[in-house]
């Protein structure tokens, strides 16, 4: 890390200030679940996001076999939106900052 | 109950079938777990069917907000799903047993597959469904008469979910959608 060199007496504020929250990427993940069949998850990923049964399935597996996938990202208030739709569907699905 | 409960007319809709006792069965679980979201005394149920959306702590005023926006649509839609299955159930319970199907229209398609899915999502909360791969027989003597019951439900919806599941799955085909 690198420190930001200051005249004397001035005092420069932080440039992670500088960002705007609402820039930050954030992705919806969605999260393994003892009760949901797999057939499901796989139906609700091709008709909320109307993706291929083959990436629908990949997903749907990534979910089984490590606990979790990211399906989608966005803006706050977008991954927001996608997340009620996903719980509106029962599965269950939380927003992050992307990592 | 037949092989298969679900169907699909000549035009493309689909088709429930049930015999009247089947339908007064289903009808029976369906407002029980109605019942049960009124009352919202199971805190596992609660938490499963309104996750949070945040698991950052720091999150928290997000996640109270989100909740404030978002948890009462989503507690009226599940109220509204439930009112139509509720009604097409009602309908085979009292029908003649010479028509033991009930036509379902397009827009209500979902509600069915969202409600049984709904039910087991509440009942597997509620037996205690876990990731670890045993399965319970629900004629396992250990089992009291509450928890066997509840055990044959939670098997019988699996079944009768999956079946429309697989369904609705050769209908919406291999490709990727258009507009979702």
């Amino acid at each position: 890390m690198t420190t930001a060199t200051s005249l004397p007496g001035i005092v420069r504020e932080p440039e992670v200030e500088e960002v705007h929250e609402a820039d930050q990427p954030w992705v919806v993940l969605v999260w393994n679940d003892p009760v949901n069949l797999m057939s499901y998850v796989v139906f609700v990923f091709q008709k909320l996001f109307g993706f291929s049964r083959e990436k629908a399935t990949r997903l749907m597996m990534q979910v089984h076999n490590e606990g979790r996938a990211v399906v989608a990202n966005g803006d706050r208030h977008e991954c927001e939106a996608t997340v009620a739709r996903l719980h509106a569907y029962g599965l269950w699905a939380t927003l992050q900052h992307d990592e | 109950m037949p092989a298969q409960w679900w169907s699909v007319d000549a035009s493309g809709g689909l088709r429930l079938h049930l015999e009247a006792e089947e339908a007064q069965t289903v009808l029976a679980a369906v407002m029980d777990f109605r019942t049960v979201l009124i009352e919202a005394t199971d805190d596992s149920i609660t938490e499963r069917l309104f996750p949070r959306a945040y698991l950052d702590p720091t999150e928290e005023a997000a996640e109270t907000t989100w909740r404030a926006l978002t948890g009462p649509d989503l507690l009226r839609e599940r109220f509204d799903r439930i009112a139509v299955v509720a009604t097409g159930l009602s309908t085979l319970a009292n029908s003649p047993r010479s028509q033991d199907w009930l036509s379902i229209e397009e827009e209500h398609e979902t509600f069915w597959l969202t409600v049984l899915n709904d039910m087991r999502l509440a009942l597997g909360s509620a037996i205690g469904i876990s990731d670890d791969g045993a399965e319970i027989d629900p004629g396992d003597p250990g089992l009291d008469e509450h928890a066997a019951s509840a055990h044959y439900m939670y098997q019988a919806l699996t079944y009768f979910h999956g079946d429309l599941i697989e369904l609705m799955l050769s209908r919406i085909g291999d490709a990727p959608l258009g507009d979702s």
